[in-house]
């Protein structure tokens, strides 16, 4: 009996770690709770991650589907069509994705995977699964082509969504210029005819009146003067400087789903954004600390030639006081990026 | 007495390899903070994962949580207030900051240094400092809760004593260095990775820094990927109108994205592009879309 059990421990000591452990898929449909359909599909698809796992680390030549329910087609796909001609890794170790529900089936379209077709030539591609409505799997591709029956538009979206972050990066520079006091880097940022517009109050008295008139003017510069201004200040050594960016938030709350930082206008070349923020700007000497809030509005030109780098040619500062309609927009420099 | 004297000789020779090698740290931050509470030596030996160093380093008559990557960096030096179990969960970023936060507030000088650096860094600290610090232990329950729009809501609760902080979470802030550094410690540390992971090259990777300067690095994607999934990152993948793969590895624990723009046999890299201050919308929108 002693025995008997001392060889089960031996055999589960030795043959546990063998078993390729499931890789983790969680998939949805949007819903809160999962179906069974959902359910199905997980496990078919973590069992076939889990096969092509351990194919690819054993140099198998062939994929096994063991545990997995999938029809003979894909079997067909996915061993004679794929395997035989290039070896194939999943790139994550937990994959989730959306569950597509159609009439007849399911769909999942973004398991990614690194193709090797060679020793040294790699790709990225992520494959398409199609599922019964048991969860069985139905077909395997991997999107090269499926991916042409997705709109232009959707490319167009990714494009912009891309743009964005970079001009999101272009402004995390600008601010880390000014913290830095970098005024080289500073004098890059801005097209040599770039216009510089200071906005601020003033409290005149009204005649016959102890009540007092506010009054906004607006100090319009060129890069020189404003740059040799700022280089003067930055050459201080005790000057620190701390520069941040908040969203501006409408009053009106109009849309919730309109970008309310970011305008675009698209010219021929270039593509012109309008960007403003509230710029929240700290300057302390040893022990003394001043401190203003304001608006910003930047019009930043960046050319469709990715190799040239972005540009501002207008930067507006308001005084916190100026009211939400007031903030300069792209539509005030409609007639600059017309005549560009 | 051979075994004490063995014991007390590796202490004592532990102690003095500690406190003669330089140590290397990730970020100038942590350099700064290492400097003043006397962190001088490398006692890094382990460098196959990130390792707690050593857990009984005091400062104030507290215990330190100090941390190096795999290439021996310094990667976190903070107050310890999380046990391990808690730490390994997927806050393990908030976890650190929190602890290094707390520190580096208690270095702070005046009570009134404190005040201005929790302003300046839009933190809500529900408690007063630095008496907080001692209502700290492990015996506490902890709860992280992520608000809406972009704010981190961390309490602590012991009995009747409740502790919260609110901070949003900015990378930079978070991480300790600005964008300029980050993008520096990327390029080091991807570049220590391909030193072990050596493979064929088939990608030119260009990153895009500050300056105006362009670092490249060959690698393969597959080296690329692996490297930003470590961080946590979830990878979606789109085509722009020109048919070029666009990657974005969205960080949410710490609000960034690193957006590479993959043709061919090379790729282009932005990284650390913070989105805190960003509308929700916009990131809801990358991921429903693509």
């Amino acid at each position: 009996m002693k025995y008997n059990l001392l060889i089960s421990v031996f055999f589960c000591a030795v043959l546990l770690p063998c078993k390729a452990q499931e890789l983790s898929v969680s998939l949805s449909d949007g819903s809160e709770t999962k179906t069974s359909l959902t359910i199905g599909a997980e496990r078919n698809l973590s069992a076939l991650l889990t096969q092509i796992d351990k194919a690819y680390k054993t140099n198998a030549k062939q994929l096994s589907f063991v545990g997995v329910q999938i029809s003979d087609y894909a079997k067909s796909i996915l061993n004679d069509a794929l395997w035989n001609n290039m070896h194939f890794k999943l790139c994550k170790k937990e994959i989730r994705d959306h569950l597509w529900f159609f009439q007849n089936k399911m769909e999942v379209r973004h398991i990614p995977f690194v193709l090797e077709n060679g020793k040294s030539n790699r790709d990225y591609q992520e494959a398409i699964i199609e599922f019964d409505l048991n969860g069985s799997i139905l077909s395997f591709a991997f999107q090269n082509e499926q991916t042409l029956f997705e709109s232009l538009e959707a490319g167009s979206r990714t494009a912009e969504a891309r743009r964005q972050l970079i001009i999101w990066k272009w402004v995390e520079r600008l601010r880390n210029a000014y913290n830095e006091k970098d005024t080289v880097f500073l004098n890059d940022f801005y097209s040599d005819d770039a216009v510089i517009i200071n906005g601020s109050v003033c409290l005149v008295k009204r005649r016959n009146s102890d009540t007092r008139n506010v009054v906004f003017n607006n100090d319009v510069k060129i890069k020189k003067n404003y740059l040799r201004k700022l280089r003067i200040m930055m050459k201080k050594s005790d000057y620190t400087f701390d520069v941040r960016f908040t969203a501006i938030e409408d009053p009106h709350e109009r849309n919730e789903n309109v970008n309310k930082f970011l305008t675009k206008r698209e010219c021929k070349n270039s593509y012109y954004y309008g960007i403003r923020f509230r710029q929240q700007l700290t300057i302390c000497k040893s022990s003394t600390t001043f401190s203003e809030t304001g608006y910003l509005f930047m019009l930043w030109e960046f050319p469709k030639d990715e190799n040239k780098t972005p540009i501002i040619h207008v930067r507006t500062w308001q005084p916190e006081i100026v009211e939400f309609d007031r903030i300069y927009s792209l539509t005030d420099f409609s007639d600059f990026i017309k005549n560009q | 007495m051979n075994n004490y004297c063995l014991r007390y000789t590796f202490i004592i020779c532990f102690i003095f390899i500690f406190m003669n090698v330089n140590a290397q740290y990730e970020t100038i931050r942590l350099k700064r903070i290492g400097d003043v509470i006397g962190i001088t030596g490398d006692s890094i030996q382990e460098k196959s994962t990130i390792t707690n160093l050593d857990s009984t380093i005091l400062f104030r008559n507290r215990i330190l949580n100090i941390k190096a990557n795999k290439w021996g960096e310094i990667c976190h030096i903070g107050y310890s207030l999380f046990p391990t179990e808690v730490r390994d969960s997927s806050w393990s970023y908030i976890y650190d900051f929190v602890e290094r936060y707390l520190l580096e507030l208690d270095l702070l000088e005046k009570n009134n240094d404190v005040k201005k650096q929790l302003r300046a860094d839009d933190i809500l600290l529900d408690g007063d400092f630095p008496d907080i610090l001692d209502e700290l232990s492990t015996d506490y329950q902890v709860t992280i809760e992520n608000l809406k729009y972009h704010r981190y809501d961390v309490n602590y609760k012991r009995g009747e004593s409740r502790i919260r902080m609110e901070f949003t979470p900015n990378c930079q802030l978070m991480l300790g260095a600005n964008d300029k550094e980050l993008e520096e410690v990327f390029s080091r540390k991807f570049r220590l990775f391909l030193g072990e992971n050596k493979d064929s090259v088939q990608y030119s990777l260009v990153i895009d820094m500050y300056g105006n300067k362009k670092d490249s690095i060959k690698c393969t994607l597959y080296d690329l990927l692996c490297y930003i999934e470590q961080e946590q990152c979830q990878m979606i993948f789109g085509q722009d109108e020109d048919g070029n793969d666009i990657m974005f590895a969205i960080n949410e624990q710490l609000d960034y994205i690193h957006l590479a723009i993959l043709k061919e046999n090379h790729a282009y890299i932005y990284v650390y592009i913070p989105i805190h201050t960003f509308p929700e919308f916009f990131i809801n929108q990358i991921k429903e879309e693509q």
